[in-house]
């Protein structure tokens, strides 16, 4: 049995507010494999947000456990963390989330920065990367000089030029028009694809969901159904989804919650 | 993150917010300035009066002691000293209690006293002798030219100023008919003829006046008839270089403080033995018990205890002198009022260390969302935390730069050029004090300046650089 890439075991969160708890997720058990691209879907206050920011280490489940590659992330203190996102975590924002100061070339090679990979080789790998995006010629622009779509290309490169082992992707086009939406998530996707590497996207975008190879329909903390995505050909899935298609993943969700489908 | 990356964030992010930063900076130049200026101030009053004491090294261990009260006061007619009670007296005990003061190295009663010299076909009323301890003559360091200083073991031996040899007379002559040498206004001191030898010509030394009046050998019998004239032989072991004092050193013949009371004391038998109309004939040895001493000489082992040997011996009711003393109070006003002003340069310090803590605040709360981002991507909060401690130091170093450029400017102002409020004070001329520049800006003050102006920046930006760590990531990925 290959091991998973994140393991989560009876996951609760609870939000406190004064003498109120709010519940945000409730008993979610899920696994991750790894090089599958994962959809989070659900209205906004479902809970697939919390769900991804303790996927990333960014807060901690009040209840059971994260297992990342066989280590509970919830025993983690603030360093590891720190050193895990810097390893293993790649991150794409829905408002890009770019250092204003930096230009795109110097926001794509922060997180080597933070690896303290030598400049001569970042910079090296950022060219490469900004290229794979689409943004060999705006390696010097900073992002306010660029545009929404090329502003989340940048973004995109950056969160792949880790080579993570995960990309955490939370809305990412929510602020594009539909047709930079669907020329980013190929992007998006034909990287992860290329380089086998895991992607969880959230999103309350049915259409979204559609690239992915298994949604998980989240609503009121709880996982409402898990659909897998057929017999459709990687190559194939990622560049030329159509609506048919995704109204078809709509439908065929079932009832089965909480179990994880193997192929 | 590397050391040189988190720097040129921080360069970066100093530079975005120009204006803020130059101004921070300025406060920390400002108070930088004005605290090295101000301790310039005080290091330049310092060195000077290193180099005053240092000139006059030898003579800043001696302390003189003498009584507090005017000489004479307790006199009565018969010129015996009547003391009030409770006042303290320089007896021996005195001096021994003076020698185990820390810091004394030895204490040495002085007196004084006349003799009569004859060196045939001279002779001398010597009335500036002053009677020491023969051992503690070589620490009062006074030049020799021939011979050497009294030395333990001395008695009839006597050391002569570098002028003492010219209160010789020839033998017989009196007043106006005398050589009178030493009273000769504007001569240079190489025009005055000797006319003893000293080191080498025979010396005899008395109390009685008939011994120095004929101009022969034989006693003249006093109209009692009843004594015959003593008179003693003395060695003139050493003659002094002039010391410029004139008036002072270069008339005095020293010799052992034993030998003197002894002939006090000889004298003090004579005396008695005749009629009170002769006591005209004997030679002025103030009568004065060897219990109260005129004065005492302390001797210290470093002249850094001077001044506290000095305010000891006047706790214990004695007046207390040595050279460069009022120089010394000087200073300590000088230092006084320096310390108050640094006083004000380290408020003003102070006020810029509160800039650079508003202005890492406000950096803080700007960068609230890069903070956020940077944590999300992978930076480790040792990355955020020196981003923002080197920030806050950079302002402080740099202001310390500036700070220390913009004071050597000042120093250069003030050295060279009239500053009303910076005249030296009047009493320094006229103590015939040379004055320097009055601002000394060292390079151990720059370095100092720049390290404190560093770790102030430091400090102040150890809180700010604690909140931006404390942020949690997602809240302050959401802020705007």
């Amino acid at each position: 049995m290959a091991e998973y890439l994140f393991d989560l075991r009876g996951v609760r969160k609870i939000y406190r507010m004064g003498e109120e708890k709010i519940v945000a997720l409730e008993d979610i058990n899920l696994t991750f494999e790894k090089g599958k691209i994962y959809c989070l879907l659900g209205t906004s206050g479902s809970g697939k947000s919390t769900l991804l920011n303790m996927l990333a280490g960014l807060e901690k489940p009040t209840k059971g456990s994260i297992i990342f590659m066989g280590k509970p992330l919830e025993k983690l203190n603030e360093t590891q963390l720190a050193l895990y996102r810097q390893r293993y975590v790649g991150f794409v924002f829905q408002s890009y989330n770019l250092l204003p100061t930096l230009t795109a070339l110097e926001n794509v090679t922060l997180p080597l920065t933070f690896r303290k990979v030598k400049k001569r080789e970042r910079i090296q790998r950022a060219k490469v990367m900004l290229k794979a995006v689409g943004l060999g010629n705006r390696a010097r622009h900073k992002p306010s000089e660029l545009s929404g779509g090329q502003q989340q290309r940048v973004s995109i490169a950056r969160a792949f030029i880790n080579d993570p082992q995960v990309i955490f992707a939370d809305e990412p086009t929510g602020n594009l028009d539909t047709r930079t939406t669907f020329e980013m998530m190929d992007l998006i996707i034909g990287i992860a694809r290329e380089r086998n590497q895991t992607l969880v996207i959230v999103t309350h975008d049915t259409e979204i969901a559609q690239y992915a190879d298994q949604v998980i329909r989240i609503k009121d903390g709880a996982v409402e159904s898990i659909t897998e995505r057929q017999a459709v050909l990687p190559g194939e899935a990622d560049t030329k989804m159509t609506a048919s298609i995704a109204e078809e993943i709509v439908e065929n969700e079932t009832e089965n919650g909480g179990n994880e489908n193997e192929n | 993150m590397s050391n040189w990356d988190v720097l040129v964030m921080c360069l970066r992010n100093m530079f975005k917010r120009k204006l803020r930063t130059f101004l921070t900076i300025l406060g920390v130049m400002v108070g930088t300035a004005a605290i090295v200026l101000m301790i310039s101030l005080g290091l330049a009053t310092e060195a000077q009066h290193r180099a005053q004491m240092e000139e006059a090294e030898d003579d800043m261990t001696m302390i003189n002691v003498w009584m507090p009260w005017e000489l004479g006061e307790w006199c009565n007619i018969e010129q015996r000293m009547v003391f009030p009670e409770g006042v303290p007296v320089l007896n021996d005990d005195m001096v021994d209690s003076f020698a185990h003061i820390p810091g004394v190295q030895l204490a040495s009663p002085i007196i004084r006293g006349s003799l009569f010299f004859r060196a045939d076909p001279y002779y001398m009323e010597a009335w500036d002798i002053t009677g020491i301890r023969p051992e503690v003559m070589q620490y009062m360091g006074l030049p020799v030219a021939e011979g050497r200083v009294l030395q333990g073991g001395d008695d009839f031996a006597v050391v002569f100023g570098a002028s003492a040899e010219r209160a010789f007379e020839l033998l017989g002559s009196t007043w106006p008919d005398r050589g009178d040498r030493m009273w000769q206004w504007g001569v240079p001191d190489d025009q005055i003829p000797t006319w003893v030898d000293v080191m080498r010509a025979p010396m005899r030394v008395s109390f009685d006046r008939r011994f120095i009046q004929a101009g022969t050998d034989e006693p003249q019998p006093l109209t009692g008839g009843i004594r015959p004239i003593r008179s003693f032989n003395v060695d003139v072991v050493g003659l002094l270089q002039s010391t410029g004092d004139t008036w002072g050193v270069d008339r005095q013949i020293f010799m052992d403080i034993e030998t003197l009371l002894y002939l006090q004391n000889e004298r003090s038998i004579a005396e008695n033995a005749i009629q009170d109309e002769w006591q005209f004939w004997f030679s002025a040895i103030r009568q004065r018990p060897p219990e109260n001493f005129e004065n005492v000489m302390v001797r210290v082992t470093d002249m850094r205890y001077t001044a506290s040997v000095a305010e000891t011996i006047e706790e214990l009711g004695f007046r207390a002198s040595y050279p460069g003393m009022h120089l010394n109070m000087l200073v300590a006003g000088q230092r006084q009022q320096q310390q108050l002003l640094a006083a004000i340069g380290a408020i003003s310090l102070i006020i810029a260390a509160i800039g650079i803590a508003n202005t890492m605040i406000m950096a803080v709360y700007e960068r609230t969302r890069e903070i956020g981002i940077m944590k999300v991507i992978g930076a480790a909060i040792s990355d955020i935390r020196r981003m923002f401690l080197l920030e806050s130091a950079m302002i402080g170093f740099f202001g310390g730069l500036f700070g220390v450029l913009l004071s050597l400017i000042g120093s250069y102002v003030l050295n060279n050029f009239d500053v009303p409020f910076m005249r030296p004070d009047p009493m320094l001329a006229m103590m015939g004090i040379e004055v320097g520049d009055p601002s000394l800006v060292t390079a151990w003050l720059c370095g100092a300046a720049l390290v404190f102006a560093g770790i102030i920046g430091l400090v102040s930006g150890y809180f700010p650089a604690r909140r931006a760590t404390k942020l949690s990531a997602l809240a302050a990925i959401r802020s705007e």
